[in-house]
């Protein structure tokens, strides 16, 4: 049973943000992550502001070059809509396994990226497209790269007030990527570890390179030291066991030695480097 | 076609209408409507919701109960706690330990302390938050080994000791065998607790009826046995106590002791407020109180000689039985029953015992300890097969039992047993001779594969684990129609229609003419427990038996009426003929209607108790279950083995069930057992730490889904009991027991190296251990 | 707390009610409207016991709140055809045995419904992906699976 508590229903970003700002809220979009949180508890001391009625929040858009994917997008609605089809197959591919469909169908992608779980399967790509993320509240806009939005586990610097509006990147240049996810099941299964990666190959040689992983570095973000091991080399497995390699010595170093560590280190290793095969095509 | 069947279905069911047939189950329709009405789904007027309060130690003292708050507290109608109980604090199939309020101590983190009922839900929650419980902690114990040691805390004191009653096998002698044998291996097994998850959560309701009768209805998968666990805590008589079960919506043998005492605490509400009272579990309560599959710490010695004929089996067991003792000394006692395989071994000493300890309870989940047993024995055949390089199925062809051999109990086994067919079906229909060898060259690259496949053999019915009847009744209608009715309750495995399935084939009628209805406790006698896959053969016994006798009277009208001998009257088609001249018929409504005319009585109970067994439980030996059935399962596994994934790609389930009633049915239940057992073997466990559940409900406890299980494939092997309903024996737990083996030995196959802590999840298969994020307090 | 009025359409037919805001679209659904079908299974969003189709799309019930359904159209078990005859998806259903203790599949069901409005011919994974939600702890899915694929040819042929 859900703890008791009061909701309101705005139609329009501007009512909800004078609501927002009036009244003592948490916001609730999905409620996938939501629900399951509120139900842990006997009595809440906040109300409910249910902005899932906004449509304009729910648009996946191109302009002026740049894809913007409002907040209360559905892990469905980014999976079927054809810009993100076209464009960024990437985050396609990470959503396309998150929870079970029903899940994929109320979850979203501002849900996702504000709940800051770890695991959460549409951060890693999104960080690897270097998106930001663009926040409101009744005092202005602002807009935050994604990697510095979520500063922890769970934690984004969102300020009282704000709501996030939509997340917006540019397509990315590359030839090849890869969306890995290590679940303890085939389906409905949080992730263990994933990764986001992307190479861009000319004339056999790796000029970008962008490894992103999730619920591996105790904050979101791309690991820079990797990916300069690959930049201006030829792609080949070994190369890319030592990409893997790199990104699991930052882990231990970044994360230090936790319950997980003799497992996630060997196994996030593997990840990254199969991770890059099948980006570069050199798939073993 | 992925099914098979081993005779041809028209040799089998030669005259027989619905025997044998996939009919369509009887509740079919309602169930795809979404109509049946399961427990939570029933209201009254002026109903009351109970909550209930938990222990918060795994161990303690209850000094003092105070619930003068929480009686005041909005909507609260009643509160009850050990102070209230009008009659016996404890139950117990075979120690009565179990108590609906804790009385003296609390020994579980799942134990209730007090239960209120109020006018909503909110206000019960409230409510019971304004217990004040007064507690002493006591030291515990979350080890069964370390709980048998001297100076473990105990959980009954009066028993002095916290193992419960130890179990025995004994044939031969096992000395003698492992002399005789070239090679011995010795092996340790562990299996964790495991949730039943039914996807319906426990749920009853309660309430007094104009006579004055309690009537309860709810998830009861045993409705006898809490009416009598109720009358004994109301201490009112059985006539005064009307259990209803309601349609459920799986159980797997969990919604047992719990919903007793979910029966007892509900009755005693609605006594105390004169209201209806009803409770439904959320998953979490659900995982917290409910008991759990028994864990098994197994050490096991195997002798085989070089030709791989096995010459002794030797295994010690401690089982976790947690707070309680439920089954747990049957189980393990099942366990090292059939522990020993399907196998002619001439030497066998097992001992198993079930201990207290602070954790969650255990007991009866489907398969019984054989689950646990079996792991241990068919990996151990893999290990012999491998050592002495000899084809794992030829080794247990080897050994396996055939008709005229002696068991491993020392039972003589007297009927068809079709475990050598099972299994040249089973290899042949995985592909084993080419896969086991291709999978056995080096294999290069991440994911690797194996085939695997394993046996066993299952008492059918309760045997040495208790008395055993069943009832049923069969009423011929005016019209024609026939009512069917027996003690054994449908808990979705689909045992009405396969009574009716008898009943229509006994009178020569369609299966539509057939209603079955399950009554309450009151209307048929009492009929045991469902368990132990005793359905198809205790139930389907007393129906034949009712089923005969109306028929035999009805034939001897008959035969009055066309003038020919009783011997000569047959019927089927839903006609009575003489079989010398087929033209002198009568239809079944024309006979009924004479019979009416003549005051014959067209109304009949059935009855069946067990062919005897003898079991010595004091020496181990004898004859535990009166006939058994054999399984045989295999499976194809891919395993990457840089991150430890399993998939199964391929499963092959095969039975000698005696006679398959119902083949749908009969697929329904393998494919169902089999991806139970998969989650055994890969995905399962209930995490409890310090006696602390961490795993409570279906985020962390992962069960199959629909995509981690394969396209199973099924065979059924027919060897019709003479005992048996049209032959049939059982088949409910032989689905789910003998799973996880075979796709261990597939994994050990695959990765070269064995599993033997259950579940082999990510990091076991990766690194041979688990890993926890909970750590445990240190010692001292 | 203050209770709010919702309209929705339940089953093709108008519906307004107030309710608390506390509340799922399940505890809507089954407690307040008394639509059995839909069932509790764990309320997290894991089990799809509660499944219903919410504007063309299956979602769980427990993982909506009551005041989300708001001008939605949500269909329920009871609601999968309009009078009383059986969804070729109900017969395949029956005739394929894949109805054993029945909780999981009115949920089942409507995943399936979902499915083959969207695609006719599902291959034997895309069925397995589209009811990974359900959880059925009783048949092993193979009936189920086999079911629908059945239900997708019935459908073709009427
Ligand atoms: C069974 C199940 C399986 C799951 N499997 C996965 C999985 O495989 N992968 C995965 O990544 N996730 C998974 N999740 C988690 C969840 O579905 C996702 O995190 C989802 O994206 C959350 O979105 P939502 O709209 O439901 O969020 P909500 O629950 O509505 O909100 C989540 C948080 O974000 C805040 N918030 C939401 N929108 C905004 C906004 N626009 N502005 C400001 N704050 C906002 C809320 O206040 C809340 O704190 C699963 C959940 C369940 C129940
Ligand atoms: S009850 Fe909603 S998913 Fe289980
Ligand atoms: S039929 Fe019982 S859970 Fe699916």
């Amino acid at each position: 049973m859900l703890p008791e508590f009061n909701l309101k229903r705005p139609l329009t970003l501007n009512e909800a943000l004078s609501e927002y700002a009036a009244g003592s809220y948490k916001i609730i979009a999905g409620g996938t992550d939501m629900i399951v949180e509120m139900r842990k508890e006997k009595s809440i001391d906040f109300d409910i502001l249910d902005i899932s009625g906004i449509p304009k929040l729910k648009s996946i858009k191109k302009e002026g070059g740049k894809i913007i994917i409002g907040a209360l997008s559905t892990f469905s609605d980014v999976f079927k809509n054809e810009i993100v089809q076209k464009e960024v197959p990437l985050l396609k591919e990470a959503v396309r396994n998150a929870g079970s469909l029903q899940i994929r169908n109320r979850g979203t992608i501002g849900g996702n990226i504000c709940n800051a779980s770890p695991a959460a399967d549409s951060v890693p790509p999104l960080v690897a497209l270097d998106a930001e993320v663009n926040l409101v509240s009744t005092k202005g806009q602002r807009t935050v790269k994604l990697d510095e939005f979520i500063t922890r586990p769970y934690a984004t610097n969102i300020k009282e007030g704000e709501i996030l509006k939509s997340i917006t990147f540019s397509p990315p240049v590359c030839t090849g990527y890869h969306f890995y996810k290590l679940g303890r099941r085939e389906a409905l299964a949080i992730s263990r570890m994933n990764v986001a990666v992307m190479l861009n190959i000319k004339g056999g040689v790796i000029e970008d390179a962008v490894i992103s992983p999730g619920s591996v570095m105790p904050f979101v973000g791309r690991v820079t030291e990797a990916e300069e091991l690959l930049e201006g080399n030829k792609p080949s497995k070994e190369l890319f066991e030592k990409a893997g390699l790199k990104v699991s010595g930052i882990m231990i170093k970044e994360s230090g030695i936790r319950w997980s560590t003799e497992y996630k280190k060997p196994v996030i290793k593997e990840m990254v480097s199969r991770a890059l095969n099948f980006a570069a095509g050199t798939e073993k | 076609m992925t099914e098979q069947r081993t005779l041809e279905p028209e040799k089998l069911t030669k005259g027989l209408a619905t025997v044998s047939k996939p009919v369509k189950r009887l509740d079919a329709e309602d169930k795809v409507k979404g109509k049946p009405l399961f427990a939570d789904d029933y209201d009254r007027p002026g109903i009351l919701y109970a909550k209930q309060l938990y222990s918060k130690f795994p161990h303690a003292k209850i000094i003092n109960i105070d619930i003068t708050e929480a009686q005041d507290s909005p909507g609260v109608k009643g509160v009850i706690t050990r102070d209230d109980i009008p009659g016996k604090h404890t139950y117990g199939n075979v120690i009565e330990d179990q108590r609906a309020l804790a009385d003296v101590k609390v020994r579980f983190l799942g134990d209730v302390v007090c239960v209120v009922a109020a006018k909503t839900k909110r206000q019960a929650d409230a409510a019971v938050e304004k217990v004040k419980v007064e507690y002493e902690e006591l030291p515990a114990v979350f080890d069964p080994r370390e709980a048998l040691k001297e100076g473990a805390p105990l959980l009954y004191e009066e028993r002095k000791t916290n193992a419960q009653i130890p179990q025995k096998v004994r044939h031969g002698n096992v000395e003698k065998g492992f002399k005789e044998s070239d090679l011995i291996i010795k092996k340790k097994f562990t299996t964790p607790f495991l949730e039943h998850s039914y996807i319906e959560p426990e749920s009853a309701i309660a309430f007094i009826d104009q006579q004055g009768t309690i009537r309860i209805k709810g998830s009861f998968q045993n409705p006898f046995t809490a009416r009598e666990v109720i009358a004994g805590f109301l201490s009112m008589g059985l006539d005064k106590i009307r259990v209803q079960k309601t349609v459920l919506g799986g159980t797997f043998g969990g919604k047992d002791e719990l919903m007793s005492a979910i029966g007892c605490r509900l009755a005693l509400l609605s006594l105390k407020t004169g209201c209806p009272v009803k409770t439904t579990y959320s998953r979490e309560n659900s995982f917290l109180e409910s008991h759990k599959r028994n864990p098994f710490y197994m050490d096991y010695k195997v002798g085989v000689t070089k030709d791989g004929i096995l010459k002794a089996v030797e295994s010690d067991i401690v089982v976790d039985s947690g707070v309680y003792c439920s089954m747990s000394p049957y189980i393990a006692l099942r366990g090292i029953v059939q522990g020993a395989g399907p196998y002619r071994v001439e030497n066998v000493c097992s001992d198993a015992v079930s201990v207290y300890t602070n954790n969650p309870y255990t007991g009866a989940m489907r398969g019984f300890g054989s689950p646990q047993t079996n792991v241990a024995i068919e990996s151990i055949m893999d290990i012999i097969a491998q050592k002495l390089d000899i084809d794992p199925v030829k080794l247990r062809l080897k050994n396996a039992l055939k008709k005229g051999d002696v068991a491993p109990t020392g039972q003589k086994i007297n009927h068809e047993v079709g475990l050598t067919e099972a299994l040249q079906k089973t290899a042949k229909k995985i592909g084993w001779k080419k896969k086991r060898k291709k999978y056995s060259k080096k294999q290069t690259g991440d994911y690797r594969k194996g085939v695997g496949i394993a046996c066993c053999m299952r008492g059918i019915s309760l045997g040495a684990e208790g008395v055993d009847a069943a009832a049923a009744s069969v009423s011929v209608q005016s019209d024609g129609r026939v009512i069917v009715t027996t003690g054994i309750t449908d808990h979705g495995q689909g045992s009405q229609t396969v009574m009716a399935q008898i009943a229509a084939d006994i009178l020569g009628i369609s299966i539509d003419r057939i209603t079955y209805l399950e009554p309450d406790t009151s209307l048929i006698p009492d009929s045991g427990p469902t368990v132990a896959s005793r359905s198809t053969f205790m139930g389907g016994n007393a129906t034949k038996d009712a089923a005969l006798k109306v028929k035999k009277r009805m034939i001897k009208i008959v035969a009055e009426l066309l003038e020919s001998p009783e011997e000569y009257v047959l019927v089927s088609g839903g006609r009575f003929y003489d079989r010398k001249s087929p033209d002198l018929e009568i239809s079944f409504d024309e006979a009924v209607k004479v019979c009416n005319n003549k005051a014959v009585p067209l109304f009949e109970y059935g009855w069946y108790s067990m062919p005897a067994i003898d079991w010595d439980e004091e020496k181990g030996v004898g004859e535990p279950y009166f006939t058994y059935v054999y399984s045989v399962n295999a499976a194809e596994v891919t395993v990457d083995t840089a991150t430890g994934k399993v998939k199964v790609d391929n499963f092959v389930s095969a039975h000698d069930m005696g006679r398959a009633i119902n083949p749908m049915q009969c697929y329904g239940q393998m494919f169902g057992g089999a991806a139970m057992g998969i989650g055994l073997a890969l995905y399962e466990e209930v995490e409890v730490v310090e006696g602390v559940m961490k795993d409570r409900n279906f985020d962390t406890y992962t069960l199959p889904t629909a995509c981690d299980v394969p396209d199973f494939q099924g065979i059924i092997v027919e060897r019709p009991d003479p005992e048996g309903p049209f032959g049939a024996k059982s088949l409910g737990e032989p689905a789910t027991e003998v799973v996880a083996p075979a796709v261990l030995n597939a994994v050990a196959q695959a990765i070269g190296r064995r599993i033997y802590d259950l579940p082999a999840s990510l990091e076991r298969v990766l690194l041979g251990k688990k890993l926890s994020k909970y750590k445990k307090k240190k010692k001292g | 707390m203050e209770k709010l009025k919702i309209n929705f359409k339940l089953n093709g037919k108008q519906i307004r009610v107030e309710c608390e805001p506390a509340k799922t679209l399940l505890d809507l659904i089954r407690d307040d409207l008394g639509l059995k079908g839909v069932k509790r299974g764990c309320e997290i969003g894991e089990c799809g016991a509660c499944t219903v189709i919410m504007n063309g799309e299956i979602v769980n019930s427990c993982m909506v709140l009551a005041p989300q359904v708001e001008g939605s159209d949500i269909t329920t078990i009871e609601g999968l055809t309009s009078d009383e005859s059986l969804h070729p998806i109900q017969t395949a259903f029956m005739e394929k045995g894949a109805v054993q203790c029945g909780f999981c599949i009115p949920g089942m069901i409507l995943s399936a419904k979902v499915l083959l409005d969207n695609k006719p011919s599902p291959s034997g994974s895309e069925i397995r992906t589209a009811i990974a939600g359900n959880l059925c702890r009783c048949t092993g899915y193979k009936q189920i699976v086999d079911a629908i694929k059945y239900a997708a040819q019935l459908m073709k042929n009427e």
